[in-house]
């Protein structure tokens, strides 16, 4: 196998960087969705936290912004954005 | 065996492949419960789920995002700029490029990953002391 140019390794090399960005952008675009689903379905913050390797403030913060986006780009009512804030909030955990 | 609940249950050496097929597995099975679609789950089975797919989501991130200082060191040694490695990782600027780039490479020097001379270059690169081209 042929030692690659260095203009190969540019090119190879900002696409592998190119592909990472994307790949995390994609993952994470999924998962405030999922950790309304934790938490609707009884997981508790704390629980919900560890899974995604988030701090409780973290996750509280970043679910009421993520409700607070939607609610501003009129993809959830407020009733349903009242809920995200009340599960962000901690209120309703199951004990 | 049991379903992940934190990244950490996520074994280390689990391919890449099969990281990705996991979490998108439980993902799925949350989206198909909320649009009604398949059996629907309960209570418990949506926790599962959704740990699951956050503990696996949280995984492959790090998993994909593990090698990129490195990369982005190949690229400015063959002789892109701070601007364009910044674009290709998402849109960052030069300037954070450079000041992670060193925050990483005295990281891996302080690890013991990494030698002087290896870290010398980084910085140098990080400084936009490009490479071949």
């Amino acid at each position: 196998m042929t030692k690659p140019t260095p203009e190969q390794v540019v090119v190879d090399s900002l696409a592998a960087l190119e592909f990472t960005a994307d790949t995390v952008r994609r993952l994470e675009a999924g998962r405030w969705s999922h950790a309304a689903a934790a938490l609707t379905a009884g997981a508790g913050l704390e629980r919900t936290a560890d899974a995604m390797g988030l701090t409780l403030d973290a996750l509280r913060i970043g679910l009421a912004s993520w409700a607070g986006t939607r609610r501003g780009l009129g993809l959830i009512n407020e009733q349903q954005s009242a809920e995200l804030l009340r599960l962000a909030s901690g209120e309703g955990e199951v004990v | 065996m049991s379903l992940p609940t934190r990244p950490g249950d996520v074994p280390l050496n689990v391919p890449l492949r099969d990281l990705a097929v996991a979490y998108d597995c439980h993902a799925l099975r949350i989206l198909w419960h909320r649009h009604g679609i398949g059996d629907p789950l309960t209570a418990e089975q949506r926790l599962d789920h959704a740990l699951a797919a956050l503990a696996y989501q949280h995984a492959l991130a790090e998993r994909v995002l593990h090698s990129r200082w490195s990369i982005a060191t190949d690229a400015l040694a063959a002789g892109a700029t701070l601007d364009t490695v910044g674009d290709a990782m998402g849109g960052l600027e030069a300037d954070t490029v450079s000041h992670v780039l060193r925050w990483w490479a005295n990281d891996q020097h302080q690890e013991g990953l990494m030698d002087d001379a290896r870290r010398d270059e980084v910085r140098r690169l990080a400084d936009g002391q490009g490479g071949a081209r």
